[in-house]
């Protein structure tokens, strides 16, 4: 240490400026969170002009409705909506919302939203561009191209997240969310703040950054060096070591996913053994899907279901759908001796290998000898759509509240998508699909989905469930306040913050 | 053979192995299962489209056209610099390539480099006490570099620089901090390699008979290894090198996605699972284009560092 007094005081003042810098550095730091989020697909075509709505959903934009964490409608922008007939939703936005930037909420922003998601042809409500009546400034209808009675439960998606006219929705959008965009840098990171106009409880968070890192390990490794705070899609080997680190913690989010084992009904030449519905049914008996929770997917993040989406989205109606009980013996008898052969393909990077191996060791113990063939989305997608497959393995999302959106998409004969026409099921099915679609109210809806479901899942065994899953978030354990919902998409960070 | 007539044999050779290699990239990339305009739509709502919207996306895309037609028009535009439009970013491929391939050769350049700088002291070391304790120490190392997967390497320097010492950021590609962990990562692989060579090669001139004349009229062992020896050691170092950037470029592929550094190589693999036929063929004819001149660049290296090459391969021998 120095003896000169003047230079003794020089290094206490510089220690006592750096001391005052560390602490504005610690307050800084206090407020930001990192988040290390998967790769970055906002530079795709069809997403450029959905930044930070879809598919990362920063909290900038807010819709017209929202999900609740029990896949329910909850207002968000609009305050209150009443259906006027078959196909024409009224709606009545909040009083006094302003945009980031201090301009109110109007009507016409709803319909510059919504048109200009249907000329991007992102929108998948059957909205066109005159879709939106507005009346004035607060009140508008919405009048879907063709009758769409779920029109409400679809607008919770963030992709409707409703921007100010005249914002670029690919550069700058200014919206109502908790946060506001303060920078974008393709491939790197996406950076929101807090949002001081916003109607509701304003976000603990001073700034709020998400880094895109592609790959899972690599995500840890930051999260653990302490780059990050928290990091998303953990698998499920890799949460278990997580979860022993000191100063992490693992989060599971409610179940917002079902694995599902889909089946070729219709299928023609080599593929056309699943026509067979005792076959089917064989196949659906021999998977004990309590063994497959309880020692391939892990306790804390999986769940037995017998719907083939969250049960949550159902209900009390989900307990219309039983499921195939296991019975490896009753599986056997149906089998007759005999020894059978089928292709199987599964989803890829949704999927993971032990699920499929999984699978082919149950079915083999009954004598089906199941040949897995891993490809990559592009193959997939062709085999999947030419029929050339016995057997798939999916894990479909739910992000909505239509609880017979699944069952429309992927088994109505009348459904749009190609693979549809090798796994529609029966007249029975697709007439209370139809009853699902058209019900006037939610509940109705939800049961005549259930009612459909327990014909796919009981009757038909056009499909089996197997497991529910939940998506994986691992953080800094000072970070607090994190409510996980089962949708990633309408995951909202506004109400986390760092402890010091 | 004049210097004018040696250049236009290698420019009608390189021309003729480009047209090659443009026909096998449009072949092979319309030849994998997938329907580009299928995956684009599903990328759109994350539903299955319908039937009627697909085959309107193929033919937007030109993908209902015969293949002969399609291959035409391509290879007429690419020849004008026009590589397409990205069917995934709706960008043009070209200045897609052109934003993201200076990150590449910042790598690739940046793990030759490393390769050099450790190959060189190494293999003069190994060749120093041929069979000695060093040199068999160098050759273990070099095999553990040639074998170990570069994607292992990446994980531990990643777990011991970030991790470990968190000297490092994991990923990203804002500074050239971001760029130490994926240029070691290629570099260390790179430097087995050329590890190996050079010590083959310094070991044969070192048996040369100029090399023995010169350790007879005094020079140090050291000094002929080092002045003599690795002078003309260089030759094939050149050449090899020229191949490692080539291979550099490839390697980084996986490099790439494990740190997030934003050069070509994720876009390519992105591109390659979307069937974005554009891209897939553009970023073969542009890589095709570097190898092609830096092969021809490599070997007029060759003809001015090689006298015997300017004399005829005759006369050499």
């Amino acid at each position: 240490m120095t003896r000169n007094p003047a230079g003794r005081a020089r290094v206490l003042l510089l220690a006592l400026l750096a001391s005052v810098g560390c602490t504005r550095d610690a307050a800084r730091q206090q407020h930001t969170l990192i988040v290390a989020y998967g790769a970055d697909d906002f530079p795709l075509a069809f997403n450029r002009e959905r930044l930070g709505r879809y598919p990362l959903n920063a909290g900038i934009c807010e819709p017209l409705v929202r999900l609740t964490r029990e896949f329910a409608v909850a207002p968000a922008l609009a305050a209150r909506w009443e259906h006027l007939d078959s196909n024409a939703v009224r709606f009545q936005l909040r009083p006094r919302t302003r945009f980031s930037d201090g301009a109110t909420v109007t009507a016409a922003a709803v319909a510059g939203t919504l048109a200009q998601l249907t000329r991007a042809r992102v929108d998948y409500s059957s909205l066109s561009d005159s879709s939106v009546r507005v009346l004035d400034d607060s009140t508008f209808d919405i009048l879907p191209a063709r009758i769409n009675r779920r029109l409400v439960e679809q607008l919770v998606h963030p992709m409707y997240g409703i921007i100010e006219p005249g914002s670029d929705p690919a550069r700058r959008p200014v919206c109502t969310g908790p946060f506001q965009l303060v920078d974008y840098v393709a491939h790197d990171y996406l950076t929101v703040a807090r949002n001081d106009r916003y109607r509701g409880p304003r976000p603990p968070l001073d700034t709020l950054v998400f880094r895109f890192i592609p790959d899972e390990l690599a995500r840890t490794v930051a999260l653990r060096s302490g780059q990050v705070h928290a990091i998303v899609d953990v698998g499920r080997a890799n949460a278990t070591s997580l979860a022993r680190q000191p100063g992490l913690t693992v989060v599971a989010a409610p179940m917002g996913a079902v694995i599902v084992l889909y089946m070729n009904l219709n299928g023609t030449g080599p593929y056309a053994q699943l026509r067979d519905t005792s076959l089917r049914r064989a196949v659906a008996m021999a998977i004990d899907r309590q063994s497959l929770v309880r020692h391939v997917l892990g306790h804390a993040s999986s769940a037995v279901v017998s719907t083939i989406n969250p049960p949550a989205v159902m209900g009390a109606d989900a307990a219309l759908v039983r499921g195939v009980a296991f019975d490896t013996a009753e599986a056997r008898r149906r089998m007759q001796g005999r020894r059978r052969s089928l292709s199987m393909i599964a989803a890829p990077s949704s999927i993971d290998r032990a699920t499929v191996e999984y699978v082919q060791a149950q079915l083999a113990r009954i004598g089906i000898d199941v040949r897995f063939e891993s490809l990559d989305a592009a193959a997939y997608e062709s085999r999947l759509n030419t029929g050339a497959f016995d057997l798939d393995l999916e894990l479909p999302n739910q992000n909505d509240a239509n609880p017979a959106f699944l069952l429309a998409l992927r088994w109505y004969s009348r459904s749009s998508v190609r693979s549809a026409r090798y796994m529609h099921a029966s007249p029975r099915f697709d007439a209370l699909v139809e009853r699902a679609l058209a019900a006037n109210t939610h509940a109705e809806s939800r049961h005549a989905a259930a009612q459909a479901m327990h014909q796919l899942v009981d009757v038909e065994v056009a499909a089996v469930p197997l497991a529910g899953v939940s998506r994986i978030y691992a953080m800094s354990s000072r970070v607090r306040g994190f409510l996980p919902h089962p949708s990633r998409l309408n995951q909202d960070w506004s109400s986390v913050w760092l402890a010091p | 053979m004049t210097l004018v007539r040696w250049i236009g044999g290698r420019v009608a050779g390189a021309a003729g192995v480009w047209l090659t290699i443009s026909l096998l990239a449009f072949s092979l990339s319309t030849l994998a299962p997938g329907d580009p305009a299928h995956l684009l739509l599903m990328r759109r709502t994350g539903d299955a489209p319908s039937e009627a919207e697909v085959q309107a996306l193929r033919h937007r895309l030109g993908l209902d056209q015969p293949f002969a037609t399609r291959y035409g028009q391509w290879l007429s535009r690419s020849v004008r610099g026009d590589f397409g439009t990205s069917y995934r970013t709706g960008q043009p491929v070209l200045a897609e390539l052109a934003a993201r391939f200076p990150a590449t050769l910042a790598l690739a350049l940046s793990a030759l480099m490393i390769g050099l700088l450790v190959a060189l002291p190494l293999a003069l070391a190994a060749a120093a006490h041929p069979h000695g304790t060093v040199d068999r120490g160098v050759r273990l190392l070099s095999v553990l570099g040639i074998s170990l997967p570069g994607y292992w390497l990446a994980y531990v320097l990643m777990f011991v620089f970030a991790l470990l010492l968190g000297a490092l950021p994991v990923s990203g590609g804002a500074s050239l901090r971001h760029l130490v962990l994926p240029a070691l990562t290629l570099g260390l692989g790179s430097a087995a390699r050329l590890t190996r060579i050079l010590r083959a090669s310094l070991l044969e001139e070192t048996g040369a008979e100029y090399a023995r004349t010169a350790r007879a009229k005094g020079l140090s062992a050291w000094r002929v290894l080092s002045s003599h020896a690795l002078r003309n050691a260089a030759n094939p170092l050149v050449t090899i090198s020229a191949l490692r950037f080539g291979h550099l470029l490839g390697e980084a592929v996986i490099v790439e996605t494990v740190f997030a550094w934003p050069g070509i190589g994720r876009w390519m693999v992105e591109s390659i699972l979307d069937r974005d036929y554009p891209a897939i063929q553009g970023f073969v004819l542009y890589i095709a284009t570097i190898f092609v001149i830096v092969n021809v660049g490599v070997d007029l290296a060759y003809r001015w560092l090689d006298p015997r090459m300017r004399l005829g391969g005759a006369s050499a021998a």
